[in-house]
């Protein structure tokens, strides 16, 4: 080996010696940064543990273990998966019967069974008779009546074996397309698309597909002359009136006018305005004014 | 666009039946489409002068009332369903019936009243509102609706 590799190899050894040394001053500082804050964590933790032995957190984790050790030992999977199936209608009972209403009417009942003992013998057909003239007896009587016929039926229903209960075995998204009309069957719906006006498809490119100007502060009165002369419209003082009108109404209100607002507002009523523009007045106008079309069906 | 014609038969007087009616004759002439309105038995209410602006609606057997039936049918329930709705109405800036109706005389619309309800109600050209053109008989205005879609309403 000569004297140059072995310049370069004792380099070599420095840096790494140099790296570990820096690593290993980290992790002193890391150690010395985290050593109250994990004796802390650790003091609240046996604490914590503490309180929970105390309250008997662990022994009744015992016990748990034990009641779901038989529970696996005496079900099967069978009785597991049918459970499964059924464990909707059993939550769907369970929360039926314990509605606020149900449990207070149950806890009526559970009240008159613990006066049991005080409750005076009924004697005899009169007893029952008299018995049965308390408005709330009856209404009793006619509740257990209402629940026997229930039980009737029930019994009816398990004597022939006609307890289904739903199961759904096929997810809703796996169930066959039972539509008449497949869907590339059907007839594609039409846009409602309004006939153009006749400056649609103007080269300049300042009027969109209907024929109305795009941009409204490019109208210029010889643009609104050239749409009128498109539309078979002759242009009078009136005409260029009512236009200025709509134009300014438009640029204060932001939105084009109907023929009635036209009509009530603009100095010409609605039978001057369907004079002066008799096809279409509202769709005219805008056209001319270099406005939107006015929306609405006043 | 301006070869079809409309002819409305407006037959009846609530306010839920009359305006339909009325609100289609006018898209029809801002569209440019030539329309008429044929006005007949109890739709007489909506061009007689001191009728058509206390024009009522009801709820009664309507299953698309707010209002259960029992209730609608009540006294005075008719005319306040009115009021309500003629109150709405004005709140979203909505023509009443003579506003209407005056529109769409200016529009060009043909408004007609039908000879045979007339006689039925007992009324005369003078109760009705001054836009109404004529009164016309049914095969009158078979002859006027020539060429048009008919719509009864």
């Amino acid at each position: 080996m000569d004297a140059k590799t072995l310049e370069t190899k004792v380099d070599q050894l420095n840096a790494q010696v140099e790296q570990l040394i820096a690593q290993q001053e980290s992790i002193n500082l890391f150690l010395t940064e985290m050593g109250p804050v994990l004796t802390a964590v650790m003091e609240s933790a046996s604490v914590r543990l503490s309180e929970a032995e105390n309250k008997g957190y662990f022994r009744f984790a015992g016990h748990m273990r034990g009641a779901l050790d038989r529970i696996v030992e005496a079900y099967s999977e069978d009785d597991l998966a049918q459970f499964g199936e059924s464990v909707v209608s059993i939550v769907d009972t369970v929360r039926n019967l314990t509605q606020p209403d149900i449990v207070a009417l149950a806890n009526e009942a559970t009240d008159a069974i613990h006066n049991a003992g005080e409750a005076p013998p009924v004697e005899g057909v009169l007893g029952m008779y008299r018995a049965s003239k308390d408005k709330d007896v009856q209404r009793g009587m006619a509740v257990m009546f209402e629940v026997l016929r229930h039980v009737g039926k029930g019994a009816k229903k398990m004597k022939r074996g006609q307890f289904n209960l739903p199961t759904r075995r096929t997810p809703v998204g796996q169930l066959p397309d039972m539509r008449r009309v497949k869907p590339e069957q059907r007839r594609p719906a039409r846009a409602a698309k309004p006939p153009a006006a006749p400056t649609a498809g103007d080269p300049s490119g300042l009027f969109d597909e209907a024929g109305f100007l795009k941009d409204p502060s490019t109208w210029t009165r010889e643009i609104g002359a050239q749409v009128a002369a498109k539309l078979g419209v002759a242009m009078t003082d009136e005409h260029w009136a009512v236009v200025e009108w709509v134009r300014g109404d438009h640029a204060a209100h932001g939105a084009s006018p109907n023929v009635r607002r036209i009509g009530t507002q603009s100095g010409t009523d609605t039978r001057g305005v369907y004079r002066l523009f008799p096809k279409a007045p509202g769709k005219t106008i805008a056209l001319i004014a270099g406005i939107p079309k006015p929306g609405g069906c006043i | 666009m301006s070869d079809r014609k409309m002819a409305i038969i407006c037959a009846k007087a609530g306010l839920d039946e009359a305006y339909p009616a009325l609100i289609l004759a006018n898209a029809a002439r801002m569209s440019d489409i030539d329309a008429m309105i044929f006005f007949t038995f109890y739709g007489l209410d909506v061009i007689t002068k001191d009728k058509c602006d206390h024009l009522h609606v009801n709820m009664a057997g309507n299953p698309a009332s707010p209002m259960p039936t029992m209730v609608a049918g009540l006294p005075g329930m008719e005319a306040l369903a009115g009021n309500m709705m003629r109150k709405q109405m004005a709140e979203l800036d909505l023509p009443n019936i003579s506003e209407m109706i005056d529109m769409l005389e200016a529009s060009g619309c043909g408004l007609y009243a039908c000879e045979l309800a007339m006689t039925m109600m007992k009324r005369t050209k003078d109760d009705l509102l001054p836009q109404v053109h004529d009164v016309i008989t049914a095969t009158d205005f078979y002859d006027l609706s020539e060429g048009a879609q008919i719509v009864f309403i």
